[in-house]
């Protein structure tokens, strides 16, 4: 239960980031921080050949594959889930109060993921960083100590309208 | 002396066309003027209040509901939403809003619903969802959720079922009926990497569509609006109900047609009261920019609704009561 690593890219293509999850450093830093299992869904992005192999050498469970219509179960298995920026993944993610990663793509055109992951950063929710910045952000450890995001509260919007409308 | 007659020719269409044009433009320029939503009568008095409050930086709750409660009360005591022919004291209050809730997939649709889920389905009644022309994955979620809630209603409320006096079709009104909601399908204005050159073409096209949806759907008659001011006229007086309507939207690009459709409604003298309150909820993913759709949609809507309080403090007409989803 407490050492599953869930790697998710969601429905677009993140290569670098699948890159650096499937480099020999970066397994190795897994396994140092005591992960036995890793569970990558990576889209459209290639995994390497050697992935497997390299895993099993190492002695690392992996899991891998492209898309799933849920990325629930996987997420709720994970004690450390390592996202793409995309507001549904980091929405699912802080809603299972995980240990969370979010990984900025900063090759994308739009940097409005960039926003909200540091916006999130900023209070505590996740810890964002860069592929670059990933090793330092797992050697840091920040992501055991976030603050819980609040649930939503569904009457806020309902009080709102009704007293707009007059309801 | 071929060239020089269709030169004059050319003069003459042109000066006839212009003559014709200009004032036509200038009638729409007008109508388009007080079709916007700082200019319609309903919103005028919550603007004041709200740019003497500054509600953008404020982001206390208590506050904000105080304030939203005095708008209300300036809205309800203004004469124009106020019924002719009652005998209460105080004005009485809307008993129903009919309600349009466009849903632009994947995430824009699982936001919109979220916020749909907290809404009192016996106030907020019928339910028109809008949704695009192949998103089948939208319809699904609406029926899963409409399915849901009947089941808690049935037991909790029985919804008054009294027919609204507004046009809908027939096979709408039996679902109405059934179920309390519609899904309208309508084509998107613009596809994912769709050329910039072609998107007005798309546009207008969605446009056509949402022109008679919109009116058919969101639109209000008069009856709906004030039954009791009509009840000399109409023999079916008790059969109607004090009615308002919003049009709930999130993006992305095609809720712009159905807004323009509204707008359009207006041009056309579509009495204001009649037309739908447009409500724009900008995503929970918007920190410091606005969307394209939210662009788009900032100056023709009477609701913008930001989740980031950075966003309100950029636009002033854009309010901020905290994280909804």
């Amino acid at each position: 239960m407490t050492n599953n690593v869930f790697v998710t890219v969601g429905s677009t293509r993140f290569d670098r980031f699948i890159a650096a999850i499937s480099s020999p450093p970066f397994l190795a830093q897994l396994l140092s921080l005591g992960y036995t299992h890793l569970t990558v869904q990576h889209g459209q992005s290639p995994i390497p050949n050697s992935f497997s192999s390299l895993t099993h050498d190492l002695g690392l469970h992996l899991d891998a594959y492209t898309y799933k219509s849920s990325l629930r179960d996987d997420m709720e298995r994970a004690s450390l889930i390592v996202s793409h920026a995309g507001s549904g993944s980091i929405l699912e993610a802080l809603r299972l109060n995980k240990n969370l990663i979010v990984v900025v793509n900063e090759d994308l055109m739009d940097n409005h993921q960039q926003e909200l992951g540091s916006a999130l950063h900023e209070q505590g929710h996740l810890v964002c960083c860069s592929v670059s910045g990933l090793e330092n952000a797992l050697r840091e450890k920040k992501y055991e100590s976030l603050v819980p995001y609040p649930e939503p509260d569904p009457t806020r919007f309902a009080n709102f309208l009704n007293t707009r409308m007059g309801v | 002396m071929d060239l020089h007659h269709v030169n004059r020719l050319v003069l003459t269409g042109v000066i006839t066309a212009a003559l014709i044009a200009l004032p036509l433009a200038f009638a729409a320029a007008i109508r388009l003027y007080i079709s916007l939503p700082q200019n319609r009568r309903r919103n005028r008095a919550g603007i004041a209040q709200l740019s003497s409050v500054s509600p953008s930086t404020s982001s206390s709750s208590t506050a904000r509901r105080s304030e939203l409660r005095s708008r209300t009360s300036v809205r309800e005591s203004h004469p124009s939403s106020t019924s002719t022919g009652s005998s209460d004291a105080h004005p009485p209050a809307v008993q129903r809003c009919k309600t349009t809730i466009f849903l632009g997939s994947g995430g824009h649709t699982a936001e919109m619903l979220q916020l749909v889920s907290g809404l009192d389905t016996t106030k907020y009644y019928p339910r028109h969802y809008v949704v695009g022309w192949d998103d089948n994955s939208s319809v699904e979620k609406v029926r899963r959720l409409e399915a849901a809630r009947n089941q808690q209603e049935i037991t909790t409320t029985g919804i008054d079922q009294r027919a609204s006096t507004s046009p809908l079709k027939k096979q709408e009104r039996q679902e109405v009926e059934e179920g309390g909601y519609t899904i309208r399908r309508i084509p998107r204005s613009r596809h994912v990497h769709q050329s910039m050159l072609t998107t007005p073409f798309t546009l207008a096209r969605s446009l056509l569509v949402a022109l008679p949806l919109i009116k058919r759907l969101t639109c209000l008659t008069k009856a709906d609006v004030h039954p009791s001011s009509s009840s000399s006229s109409s023999p079916k007086d008790d059969t109607t109900i004090r009615q308002r309507s919003v049009l709930l939207m999130n993006g992305p690009g095609t809720c712009f047609a159905l807004a323009l459709a509204v707008i359009g409604a207006r041009m056309l003298g579509v009495p204001d009261e009649q037309t739908p309150d447009l409500v724009f909820i900008e995503s929970f993913a918007r920190v410091k920019t606005l969307s394209l759709a939210g662009k788009l949609l900032y100056p023709l809507c009477d609701v913008f609704l930001v989740q980031w309080p950075d966003l309100a403090a950029l636009y002033p007409r854009a309010q901020y009561i905290g994280a909804l989803v």
